[in-house]
């Protein structure tokens, strides 16, 4: 399967990091990664802009949640689908990502690179199909 | 004991190729090493939050490419730098590095069996 979209990944452990970016590349995905919150922010915010978030929770600098929070809150990146990649498996924390407009919420420990990658591209066709 | 790595969750966690596996695992065994000893340093220095957030850290890593045993001791790290009961730290990261020489033996070991010669 190949796909083409452009997917910001941020997520500050380096294996997490690059495990997803060699499968998401491997399925044609354009893939750019920041290592906090604060690289993630403004690379979403930077043209051409994400089709796909990905986005860790507990990070340096910014968490995910303040990433999220700011996303939302701005006109220019408030339609771009955010999914959560967390190690808390806890309901509270998947309820409030939900809430803040997150449309997805992997937990790590349960992580498929396959699953993700076909999430990604639905979302993109979504995208697509929406504008 | 348990096993070091758990076979079926690796599979699950991979892209289901056998190329994305074996850079899976290779990918790991690079980045494992190097965040636990970034761990290993930071529980030196006793800086409690860089504790934390590395073995968080490293727990996400494990627990993802299925080593239970060796996620399970980092996310006591990380409780025990959360709560400040730092007094057990060496101990805690001795146990660290013998489950994390388990996980690299296996995972080699597998490596290996599927025919990766690097």
């Amino acid at each position: 399967m190949t796909a083409t979209g452009r997917v910001l990944l941020v997520e500050d452990d380096k294996f997490l990091r690059r495990a997803s970016e060699a499968s998401l590349r491997q399925r044609g995905f354009d893939v750019i990664t920041a290592v906090d919150g604060e690289e993630g922010l403004r690379l979403a915010r930077e043209t051409p802009r994400p089709h796909v978030v990905l986005l860790d929770l507990l990070m340096p600098k910014m968490s995910g949640i303040e990433v999220l929070r700011a996303l939302k809150a701005d006109e220019a990146t408030a339609k771009i689908p955010v999914v959560i990649l967390s190690n808390s498996s806890r309901a509270e924390d998947k309820r409030e990502a939900t809430m803040l407009g997150a449309v997805g919420y992997y937990v790590k420990a349960n992580l498929s690179l396959k699953a993700l990658a076909a999430h990604v591209s639905a979302l993109i066709e979504e995208h697509a199909s929406g504008d | 004991m348990h096993p070091a790595i758990d076979l079926e969750r690796l599979r699950e966690f991979s892209d289901g190729t056998e190329d994305g596996l074996r850079t899976l695992i290779r990918i790991f065994l690079e980045d494992i090493a190097q965040m636990i000893g970034e761990l290993r340093a930071a529980v030196t220095g006793g800086d409690a939050a860089e504790i934390r957030l590395l073995a968080h850290r490293s727990a996400g890593s494990s627990s993802a490419c299925g080593a239970p045993g060796l996620s399970a001791l980092l996310g006591d790290l990380e409780e025990a730098a959360l709560s400040g009961r730092m007094d057990g730290r060496a101990g805690q990261m001795a146990a660290i590095d013998t489950e994390l020489d388990r996980v690299t033996l296996f995972l080699t070991d597998y490596l290996a069996s599927l025919g990766e010669t690097e």
